[in-house]
């Protein structure tokens, strides 16, 4: 689950209604998700992490639901609360050296995190060049 | 000495490394948290833990704690500071100009709180506040009656940007008082387990504020203060101006030697059970943080301060630039066995009370905290 492929692309739309227990192909990142749980009726935007992370805390690639960067991130933590310091920092904002991929645009609303965020997008969460 | 040493933990800015005297030889046994910088490690002689502190670059400040006799360390929680309350706005970093920032940047020291037997820490950070976990770590809690000091707004950053806690001092025999060292805000005391605080340390001296400010307490830059085991009345601090001693717990202060050839430099050890005897790492001054003409000594006393030696053997005597960080130097529970590091990776040890020097390693990144594990 660590082997997401950077940089970040955009993703054709899912077929499948990913839930909590979703993952992608081990290895193949352009496979089509599968799901452990039964079929919805619409697809969610999709979390990945950068490996970089992954060193740190178990970060799987995974599916999360909502309408903003920051939504999506909520729900992403509500189910992997040991990811949340080290993307966000203890006042709730996104860390300085840690920066978001909106559908492959960078946030642009850093302090709030409002961007939108289509259901067949990715979040990608990746360190910043500046710092480390 | 029949007992075989303490290892010895060195954290550095690639990792934590456990050295290990084995047949008369100091080797490098274990290095734990590779790549990412340790700013602080505690062994914790009343439970046999180890607590690691990181600051990783990308993504913040980390605790891991590894319980007695395990072999991996397992993360634990960090002090988080509280939300800022509305309608506070802090003023600017006299230094920066902008606010201080209120969240965690750094964890610089880590220190028993409570009784033996107890589990309860002390933590110190960068920008100022100061931790406290009753559970070994689990949980933390800001000390909001020091945090919320007036006089905490006239804190500056000393080394780095933000002003930070570097030295926590428990009195031994009554845990309860404690001293806590501020680069930039002097010396604080607490004599009710943190309840309230006061500042100390009359006659520390500062000769980077306005003369007229010298000798204010409160914007003291002590180095690194440490406190006697056997006499904790005595306190020793390498100050950013000179080697201070109190012999009252730290409401007054003299100033000592100078020394030759410096009494600039930011680590002190103090010998367990003597009070008189303490060792130090200077470098030339301020301006110039290397080792006066390249030429590397350990300053030890064994009167108090009133006399200093400057000891080399076994040390380079020429073209070294190594500078030692305050954390970084060490002294056993047999007050023989000395260790310290550079910012430039090397590892000295004395086994005969500093008086000689054996160089480990030189191939070390650079050395943030030195410490001799505990006994148990």
């Amino acid at each position: 689950m660590r082997n997401a492929v950077y940089p970040p692309v955009r993703r054709g739309r899912l077929r499948t209604a990913p839930g909590p227990r979703t993952v992608l192909h081990r290895g193949n990142p352009s496979a089509r998700a599968r799901t452990e749980r039964p079929l919805g009726d619409h697809p969610v935007p999709i979390v990945r992490v950068t490996p970089v992370l992954a060193r740190h805390v178990d970060a799987p690639t995974e599916h999360a639901d909502g309408a903003t960067a920051r939504a999506v991130l909520d729900a992403y933590f509500a189910r992997h609360p040991q990811i949340r310091g080290y993307v966000m920092d203890d006042q709730g904002e996104l860390r300085r050296h840690v920066t978001l991929f909106v559908g492959g645009r960078p946030i642009r609303d850093r302090a709030a995190l409002t961007d939108r965020i289509a259901d067949d997008e990715a979040l990608d969460i990746m360190q910043a060049l500046s710092g480390g | 000495m029949t007992n075989s040493p303490s290892p010895i933990l060195v954290g550095t800015r690639k990792g934590l490394f456990t050295f290990r005297r084995d047949a008369g030889t100091w080797r490098a046994v274990d290095h734990a948290f590779a790549g990412d910088p340790v700013t602080m490690v505690l062994s914790d002689g009343r439970t046999g833990d180890t607590v690691a502190a990181l600051r990783l670059g990308h993504f913040g400040v980390k605790l891991h704690r590894r319980a007695r006799g395990a072999a991996a360390f397992q993360e634990t929680s960090v002090p988080e500071y509280p939300p800022m309350p509305d309608g506070i706005t802090m003023p600017p970093n006299p230094n920066t100009g902008r606010p201080t920032p209120w969240k965690l940047d750094m964890i610089w020291e880590l220190a028993p709180a409570g009784a033996p037997g107890d589990r309860s820490l002390w933590c110190g950070t960068i920008p100022g506040g100061l931790f406290r976990s009753h559970d070994g770590g689990a949980t933390w809690a800001l000390n909001r009656s020091l945090w919320n000091r007036e006089e905490r707004l006239g804190w500056f950053g000393g080394g780095y940007d933000e002003a930070g806690i570097h030295s926590i001092a428990p009195d031994p025999r009554a845990p309860r008082s404690l001293l806590v060292g501020v680069s930039c805000g002097g010396i604080w005391r607490s004599d009710d387990d943190g309840g309230s605080w006061r500042v100390v340390g009359s006659g520390l001296r500062a000769d980077y504020m306005p003369p007229e400010k010298a000798y204010d307490p409160g914007i003291q830059d002590p180095h690194l203060l440490v406190r006697c085991p056997a006499a904790p009345d005595r306190i020793w601090v390498q100050h950013h101006n000179g080697i201070f001693r109190s012999d009252d717990g730290a409401d007054t202060f003299v100033e000592c030697g100078p020394p030759a050839p410096s009494g600039f430099g930011f680590a002190v050890a103090v010998h367990p059970r003597d009070p008189d005897t303490a060792w130090f790492v200077p470098a030339q001054k301020d301006e110039k943080r290397i080792p006066v003409d390249g030429r590397l000594v350990v300053l030890r006393t064994r009167d108090g301060g009133r006399s200093f030696t400057a000891i080399s053997k076994g040390l380079p005597s020429g073209d070294a630039w190594d500078l030692v960080y305050r954390h970084a130097l060490a002294v056993d529970d047999s007050g023989e066995i000395i260790a310290f590091g550079s910012t430039t990776g090397s590892l000295w040890i004395s086994e005969d009370g500093g008086t000689s020097w054996s160089h480990v390693t030189a191939h070390l990144p650079p050395i943030n905290v030195v410490r001799f594990a505990a006994r148990t």
